[in-house]
């Protein structure tokens, strides 16, 4: 089964206006900064990566107009499970560009005290959850925090974001179970990576993720997402539908494997200038800043020292048990003969 | 208060907590309609409604995977894995998503719940229905684990768990539900977690243990005092984290240790206590360390009364170390 693809950016103005999502004109150019920002972070964190300053790095190159444009959507009092490829996300929901570096870096200044492998952000304030390891184990906890958001009468919504790969964890299934069997009100996103020449043809033998949606209960959407005015039009209609009790959606924004990753913010840009938002001198401008932003968080977070050692023992649990303040003496002054029972 | 059996001090407890706590949810498989297969969750769903009572599909990752997205909402879930057995397709959600939050996160989103999941051996139930895998996450930093062995301890722990800020697993001997009964104050009262409690004063063992073990010890430190053998039994209540303090005394006093759990010995949460014993109490030990433990295999079905310490071995062991 194959859906219908939602797409709306084209050339034609008219059609754009009528299909498309009610965005006001600074709204948009923010959109487009937004995205902007997005890449020139994911390059500069990739050439990191590529010279070996960073261990790890996963890169969210192509997928600027769903994690920006899905992270639109959402209101300030919505939860958002992210993939460790929402570089967009975490902008949009208010991380900066030097806490994303100080994460990479694990020093001192990283909101996480340098316990996650690079690319695993959280944020608090932007109810933005920590990211794990495990592909597609946060789809059965954004559940679970819809169903705590229906439990407590909170008209807000989840947003579940991953990649393509999760859709075959038994994970992504539980998750999307308990969301149908419960009505949560949550979206589920997956930004699909793999698929063929033809937007919307599965690259694999697992088909397609809207009619899965259809046997959980629930309502899926195949949108293109290289298209961020398709991506708001079908999150902000699945937002609606969640807090409104209609339960979950099931989007899948295809991206074509062998794509140009240039489309999402190129196919913006192309409306803007078409609607008189854009001029080369503005993109010029945008370019400027978002490279003096990043040099300065580069150069602050390299020299930003690690967490200081005793800091390994905090937050295991919300007080320290005698083993733990045992090896922060330790750590505190270094190991002695006769440690060996500490 | 009349006297409560252990499954109706959790129910007790669950319900006292609910009226007191908005934010405590149950959720778990059967917990509702049916009210729990062993009726620990009797009467929750009629007083408390479908939001705060949720019967889940049958999906161990599932019940706990949504507990976690409770917690950090800022609920306070009670997830029901129905035999601890089954808690393996949710032990990746405990091991790495529960007790990692906290860490992982810098401190930005604890992750509290109360893992209710009654474990354990006696009832003919085999291997699905009757292990006691404790060990599995006493070895994981983050989690608290509790085992009660009265129907006071476990309203008094179960108040603590759901107060805690920490994600506790809380294994229930279900051999003992109905069997052991026991007097529960009316008021508000806790057990607080990380404390053991003397169950008998001695000067001549320790015996260390939990659960429904407790009770074999028990039998066992009667018999021995019929001997002239005065067993220090200590029941630990939480082995994670474990009070030190009382083993360590209970030791320095007697020179002498038994160690009883229902679980395989090998790498059994017995051993931590062995190693803390060699590490901190050498000198005053004047006997080896005795486990008396579960067989190093899978819990067999036929031979369970076999294969589960009771009080003769128990027995067996005590006058082992006293003798030796």
């Amino acid at each position: 089964m194959k859906g219908e693809l939602v797409s709306v950016l084209s050339d034609d103005l008219d059609a754009v206006e009528a299909e498309g999502p009610r965005i006001g004109d600074q709204d948009l150019r923010s959109l487009y900064e937004a995205m902007m920002l997005s890449r020139a972070l994911d390059d500069r964190c990739q050439n990191l990566h590529r010279e070996g300053t960073i261990g790890f790095y996963v890169s969210s190159s192509g997928l600027e107009a769903t994690s920006v444009g899905a992270a639109h959507c959402l209101h300030a009092e919505d939860w958002v499970f992210p993939s460790y490829r929402d570089a967009g996300m975490y902008l949009m929901r208010g991380g900066s560009v030097q806490a994303w570096l100080d994460q990479l870096y694990g020093n001192s200044g990283d909101l996480l005290s340098g316990r996650q492998l690079p690319s695993h952000h959280s944020l608090p304030g932007g109810r933005f959850v920590s990211i794990s390891g495990t592909v597609g184990a946060h789809l059965a906890q954004a559940t679970g925090c819809g169903l705590a958001m229906k439990a407590r009468g909170d008209r807000h919504a989840v947003l579940a974001s991953f990649g393509e790969a999760a859709k075959a964890q038994g994970g992504f299934h539980t998750g999307l179970n308990f969301a149908g069997v419960f009505a949560a009100p949550v979206i589920f996103l997956c930004q699909n990576r793999r698929l063929g020449a033809e937007l919307g043809e599965p690259a694999d033998r697992e088909g397609s993720l809207a009619a899965r949606a259809v046997a959980y209960g629930f309502r899926g959407e195949l949108v293109d997402g290289t298209d961020i005015l398709a991506v708001i039009k079908v999150v902000s209609e699945a937002r609606e539908r969640a807090v409104e009790g209609g339960g979950p959606t099931l989007i899948e924004a295809a991206l074509p494997m062998h794509g140009n990753p240039e489309a999402p913010v190129a196919r913006l840009r192309r409306y803007l200038e078409l609607c008189g938002l854009w001029d080369a001198a503005w993109e010029e401008e945008l370019r400027g800043r978002g490279r003096e932003l990043l040099d300065a968080a580069v150069a602050r977070a390299a020299a930003t020292p690690q967490p200081p050692t005793d800091s390994m023992i905090f937050d295991v649990y919300a007080e320290l048990p005698w083993m733990l303040r045992e090896q922060r003496e330790v750590l505190k002054r270094g190991y002695e003969p006769g440690d060996g029972h500490a | 208060m009349p006297e409560l059996s252990m499954v109706e001090a959790v129910n007790f407890a669950l319900r006292e907590e609910m009226r007191r706590d908005e934010r405590v949810v149950v959720l778990g498989e059967d917990v509702g309609a049916l009210g729990g297969v062993f009726r620990a969750t009797d009467g929750l769903l009629e007083e408390f409604g479908e939001d705060r009572v949720l019967d889940t599909p049958l999906a161990e990752g599932g019940i706990i995977g949504s507990a976690v997205g409770m917690a950090l909402y800022g609920l306070r879930p009670v997830p029901e894995i129905q035999f601890v057995d089954f808690v393996f397709p949710g032990f990746d959600q405990i091991v790495s998503e529960v007790a990692k939050y906290r860490y992982r996160s810098g401190g930005q989103y604890p992750c509290p719940m109360v893992i209710r999941a009654p474990y354990g051996g006696g009832i003919r139930g085999g291997h699905y229905h009757s292990q006691s895998n404790e060990a599995y996450f006493t070895h994981t930093p983050g989690l608290v684990v509790v085992i009660p062995s009265t129907p006071h301890d476990t309203v008094g722990l179960l108040r603590s768990a759901m107060r805690s800020e920490d994600p506790v697993v809380f294994m229930e001997p279900k051999r003992i539900y109905r069997s052991v009964r026991g007097d529960v104050p009316e008021v508000d009262y806790s057990v607080p977690i990380g404390v053991a409690r003397r169950v008998r004063e001695g000067r001549d063992v320790s015996v260390f243990s939990y659960g429904a073990m407790l009770h074999e010890c028990g039998r066992a430190a009667a018999t021995a005092a019929e001997r002239g053998i005065e067993v220090d039994l200590i029941d630990l209540r939480t082995l994670l984290p474990l009070d030190i303090d009382a083993v360590l005394e209970s030791v320095a006093k007697t020179g002498k240790a038994v160690i009883v759990q229902e679980a395989p010995k090998f790498c059994g949460y017995g051993a931590e206590i062995a190693a803390i014993l060699a590490e901190r109490a050498l000198l005053h030990l004047e006997a080896p360390v005795v486990r008396v433990a579960g067989f190093d295999t899978p819990f067999p079905y036929a031979l369970e009364s076999t294969y589960l310490p009771d009080a003769e071995r128990v027995l067996a062991a005590v006058e082992q170390v006293v003798n030796f």
